[in-house]
């Protein structure tokens, strides 16, 4: 028990410093752009069940750094893990039993979250020219959206689609460029497809993650919210001085929240139910003894040894009750951002100018100070040019 | 009795409370060679795998030498066999040189020179060298000069494909592949050899990830 102690003050030194650390960094922005070199230290420190999850955020710091080797390792990484079928694994076990809250299991991230770990991945791809894996790697996203619970929101990932539309453009293949475009035409009517001549994909990311949050009783329910302060909806694109056009392709939070319930949300549920019976159970144990004893003794004691033992029954019912973790997986990806703008045009080698300006839902100008430009162009001459405007 | 309520109390009470759920402390597993041939028992998806890229190279090496129109001639064909024309166009991701370079090898080291193979993924390489023997910056080598480089006859074509299903209730994931090898006749533009290598993996995941 000592030790016991011992730990839980130093847990609570730790909580204070990182409380500290955390309102320090939110009351100065610049601290909390999370570079790679941060975000490769929580890599190192984080329990392997949340290697995962570190592991794909340094991917996206590396590329807003423009490591595009080293993030490309790093999805690499996250995909293995992905892309793993986890049949029985003993994280897994403990994530569905009584005693262990969901988030003890491996983190993969929900379908959204999967998702984004493709279209980078591709992105990635893209950029080295190989526009037969960045094919794959978005088709495989698309499948990953394809786990929604209500089929109107099924492989809705827009954006994805034109992504292996252009990949299969730019490696020669106008038939399934043109078939994919028909599919992207269906969930976008307004948008308008790359020219034949295209060569320079625009891809923009704009403002922060879905966030994921407890609900309910133990917070057994995932709700997901907007990021906070990031004003930012739409942008201006600027090479050398002409604008481009740039438009908005996908809203990650629409696909975070309309993927419906979880399978495991039953079992979660199942979790809430025994631990509410087994405290209501506890607690009239407790009292029927508590009670029992007052009565005993005004009709002159007796029967002290059995309410003893249902009180040790009550309390025991109650300890379990309360060790019973409903409480769900809300890990989320932090560094992904809200929407995404694409855009494709004919450009001669990259630009050397790149100018974005952004706007937020009234139209009006908002800052920038946080931007990251990065450009790639492959040995065939096609480019990529992407915007971040947040790293977390 | 009384003494043994409260002892079965407190080690209930130490039990649940000084738990260290996410504690992770099994011990970690020594490197180990695994079987290239065989499934992972600890690591699997529906991709292409190992054990995949095994079966089909090994399957198309035995194919192609009992065909005679290209194993059979009098004169051994020049082939070439590299990733320039064998096209990914499925959902998996994969390196498509670790499939040509293990049929490359495997064929050359079975052939025993009844097929002779063109490095032209090395062309650049050979042509530096070429440039600086003639150029007088280098000697000229003991073997031979030779006026040009060795043409082919043939050389691999094909395509990886693929077909996904899912079910959203179940969490089940089943890919189907498709893999074509071909052997183009690079003067008469016609097809010498055609081989296919197919599988489909199906696999459920964990119910806390569907």
């Amino acid at each position: 028990m000592t030790s016991c102690t011992a730990k839980r003050t130093a847990e609570a030194g730790a909580s204070l410093v990182a409380r500290a650390a955390l309102a320090l960094a939110l009351a100065l922005p610049g601290l909390a752009q999370a570079d790679h070199a941060a975000e490769l230290a929580k890599l190192k420190a984080a329990p392997a069940k949340d290697a995962t999850l570190h592991t794909l955020q340094a991917g996206v710091a590396a590329m807003a750094e423009g490591k595009a080797d080293a993030a490309a390792e790093h999805f690499d990484a996250a995909l293995a893990s992905i892309e793993g079928m986890f049949a029985n694994t003993e994280n897994a076990a403990k994530a569905r039993s009584l005693w262990y809250e969901e988030g003890a299991k491996d983190y993969k991230g929900e379908p959204y979250e999967r998702a984004m770990a493709y279209y980078y991945r591709g992105l990635l791809y893209l950029a080295q020219g190989d526009y037969e894996n960045a094919r794959a790697s978005f088709r495989s996203g698309i499948l990953q959206d394809a786990f929604a619970e209500e089929q109107q929101y099924r492989s809705d990932f827009a954006a994805l689609m034109m992504l292996e539309g252009w990949s299969s453009q730019l490696n020669r293949e106008a038939g399934m460029a043109r078939d994919m475009y028909a599919d992207v035409k269906r969930l976008r009517p307004q948008w308008t497809e790359p020219a034949a001549n295209a060569n320079l994909l625009v891809v923009a990311e704009l403002a922060g993650s879905p966030r994921k949050l407890g609900d309910g009783i133990g917070n057994h329910e995932i709700v997901y919210r907007r990021a906070k302060r990031t004003p930012e909806r739409s942008l201006r694109v600027e090479f050398d001085g002409q604008p481009q056009a740039v438009a908005q392709a996908e809203d990650l939070f629409f696909q975070a929240s309309t993927r419906g319930g979880r399978a495991i949300d039953s079992v979660i549920e199942g979790k809430v139910v025994f631990k509410k019976t087994t405290g209501e159970v506890g607690n009239a144990l407790v009292s029927l003894a508590s009670e029992g004893s007052v009565i005993s003794a005004a009709y002159g004691g007796g029967g002290g040894r059995a309410l003893g033992a249902v009180a040790t029954v009550g309390t025991l019912v109650s300890l379990v009750s309360a060790n019973v973790q409903p409480r769900a997986d809300v890990r989320y990806w932090n560094n992904l951002p809200e929407t995404l703008h694409i855009g494709a045009v004919h450009h001669q080698g990259l630009p050397q100018n790149v100018t974005v300006t952004l706007f937020d839902e009234q139209g009006q100008p908002v800052p920038a100070e946080s931007l990251r430009i990065q450009k790639w162009i492959d040995k065939k001459g096609n480019g990529l040019v992407w915007i971040k405007t947040r790293n977390n | 009795m009384k003494f043994a309520s409260i002892a079965s109390l407190a080690a209930v009470l130490a039990l649940t409370g000084c738990a260290t759920p996410n504690l992770d402390n099994s011990p970690g597993r020594r490197v180990v060679y695994q079987d290239v041939a065989t499934t992972s028992s600890r690591v699997a998806g529906v991709g292409v795998e190992s054990q995949d890229v095994v079966s089909m190279t090994d399957r198309m090496v035995r194919d192609i030498l009992s065909n005679p129109q290209i194993a059979g001639r009098a004169t051994a064909p020049r082939i070439i066999i590299d990733s320039e024309y064998f096209a990914n166009d499925s959902s998996s991701r994969i390196n498509k040189n670790m499939i040509t370079d293990r049929l490359r090898n495997e064929l050359n080291r079975a052939a025993q020179g009844r097929l002779v193979f063109v490095a032209r993924h090395y062309g650049d390489m050979v042509a530096r060298e070429r440039e600086a023997k003639r150029s007088g910056e280098t000697d000229r080598g003991t073997i031979r000069s030779t006026k040009a480089r060795a043409g082919a006859d043939f050389r691999l074509g094909g395509r990886i494909t693929s077909q996904d299903a899912n079910s959203a209730t179940t969490g089940t994931l089943s890919r189907y592949h498709q893999i074509s090898f071909e052997l183009i006749d690079l003067e008469y533009e016609t097809i010498a050899w055609s081989g296919m290598f197919e599988f489909r993996k199906e696999a459920q995941d964990d119910v806390l990830y569907r």
